[in-house]
């Protein structure tokens, strides 16, 4: 009995783990690259690291990270050459295993700009807190939950993901909670997520499907408004208490059913009636 | 991690597929007598009846749920649109779920306690009822902790069923979904495997002919009420029908 709620407990956790290890880039990047690097600003003291992922193999990009001088010595081309061209400055070996280097990648990958049209403006870049109206927040909140359709016939945000936002239905628990996503990843985080999706789910569902600049620009508008307001929002027990109430009349039904053809079920064999 | 996903999401769902119908027309074959649920409605029937309904009701509405969700889930996407049809359908799929658990805990029950039907019971029933009650365990799990399964089915395990039928299985986001909802996949594919082995076979000789023939009359020649001491020889008529 102990042993299997042991193997439960470590269960549990390897899968805690290994949820929130998908969830980390953005601080992982925070407190180790940013100091040498940039996403899209140019050189610092290491290379501009824009669309890294499409220059390199994530293979190559773990090993670089968790020792560059490991790979420089092993004669790697690739690795001497960046060695030289930045001054052959040592990049100190990171403490990270390869999730968590997966993880910065793909944070870079979101951040990173359109690489095939640099000079034309993202939503992000158009974005401006001060021009959101109350128009683009509707909007958004109605493409968030469904009841817009999208031009591209992509799934609604709220099958997967939930934000608490006054009057909104409740979305799902599959993904992550939105509500404070404009902290976590701001305009250009998201916008990057929605046009160009690192999740397999999310590449599944939009990427045959695209949300146009126009729908992200409105998700922007209510993501923001949702960000703004998410001190004041709670998690509404309206909803669960819907759905319970909807079981539970549900069952009843059935039990009243079930026991209206009882009457009519043959309930012993011929002989013992 | 790779071997393992690729263990239960590729290689295991073809050893499933084929399994099942390379199991079912050898077994069709082989014990035509023995391919059906093997009824044990003439051996106990109270409890039968609040086992058996339920349990039906509720995984006939499940399976044919999956299934549309599988074969056309752009429509099941359009129908959960509106929040109030996605919370009908949610209510109404999680009350099957309970149906079909609290039908087979009664069935599984009656199994292990009515001394006739523990008779015709062999380990592949425990073993199946087993496999049933966790597999729909998990599902409600999924219901309730990830909830509008409904709608992210469509998104996520839809593409992954059809690209395994196209033979270029794409496991992106299988991997990336909470254990609970794998385990659900993999028991589920576990289930089809077994279908051949054991009393589910009768799922596919479903004897729909019955909604429109005629009516039987059965007709008895000896007195049907006498109780009969089963111990003792026959001294009416002796069976014929078996």
């Amino acid at each position: 009995m102990c042993k299997n709620f042991l193997v439960i407990l470590i269960c549990f956790y390897s899968l805690t783990v290994s949820l929130n290890a998908q969830n980390q880039g953005d601080q992982l990047f925070l407190q180790r690259c940013k100091v040498c690097h940039t996403i899209g600003d140019g050189k610092l003291i290491g290379p501009d690291l824009a669309n890294i992922q499409n220059r390199r193999t994530k293979e190559w990009i773990i090993k670089f990270v968790q020792s560059s001088q490991s790979l420089i010595k092993s004669g790697d081309s690739v690795a001497v050459a960046v060695f030289n061209q930045h001054n052959k400055v040592v990049m100190p070996d990171q403490d990270l295993n390869a999730n968590q280097i997966k993880s910065i990648i793909e944070f870079i990958a979101i951040n990173s700009p359109d690489a095939n049209n640099p000079s034309q403006k993202t939503p992000a870049q158009i974005f401006s807190p001060a021009l959101v109206t109350n128009l683009d927040i509707e909007r958004g909140r109605k493409i968030f939950d469904g009841t817009s359709r999208l031009t591209n016939n992509g799934p609604s945000c709220i099958s997967c993901h939930n934000v608490n936002y006054a009057g909104m239905f409740n979305g799902g628990l599959l993904a992550i909670d939105l509500t404070g996503a404009f902290t976590r990843l701001g305009a250009a985080g998201i916008d990057g997520i929605l046009r160009n999706p690192p999740f397999p789910s999310m590449v599944n569902g939009f990427g045959s499907s695209p949300l146009t600049d126009e729908e992200v620009k409105s998700l922007l508008a209510f993501l923001y408004e949702t960000n703004k307001k998410s001190a004041l929002q709670f998690s509404s027990l309206q909803l669960q208490f819907t759905l319970l109430l909807g079981i539970v009349v549900g069952l009843n039904i059935v039990l009243i059913v079930l026991l209206i053809r009882w009457h009519s079920v043959k309930k012993y064999s011929t002989n013992l009636r | 991690m790779n071997l393992y996903n690729n263990f239960f999401f590729v290689a295991f769902p073809y050893v499933a597929v084929i399994m099942f119908l390379i199991g079912t027309i050898y077994r069709y074959r082989a014990t035509k007598f023995k391919y059906s649920s093997i009824a044990s409605q003439f051996l106990e029937t109270r409890r039968l009846y609040w086992g058996s309904v339920p349990f039906h009701w509720g995984i006939i509405f499940l399976f044919f749920g999956h299934l549309t969700a599988f074969l056309v889930p752009r429509y099941v996407l359009l129908w959960n649109q509106q929040p109030l049809r996605l919370a009908i359908l949610e209510i109404t799929a999680f009350v099957a779920g309970i149906l079909t658990f609290l039908g087979l805990i009664n069935l599984f029950y009656r199994r292990l306690s009515n001394p006739r039907i523990k008779k015709v019971t062999n380990y592949a029933d425990i073993i199946l009822e087993i496999l049933l009650l966790t597999e729909i365990f998990f599902g409600l799990w999924v219901a309730y902790a990830y909830r509008w399964g409904s709608s992210w089915f469509a998104v996520v395990i839809a593409p992954y069923l059809k690209s395994i039928f196209e033979f270029n299985p794409q496991t992106d986001a299988i991997v990336m979904l909470p254990l609970v909802v794998q385990l659900h996949i993999i028991f589920a594919f576990l289930i089809l495997l077994l279908i051949p082995f054991t009393r589910l076979v009768h799922l596919l000789v479903f004897p729909l002919s019955y909604l429109w023939r005629p009516y039987q009359k059965v007709i008895w020649n000896w007195n049907r009420k006498k109780i009969r001491n089963p111990k003792m020889g026959w001294t009416i008529h002796k069976p014929q029908n078996n």
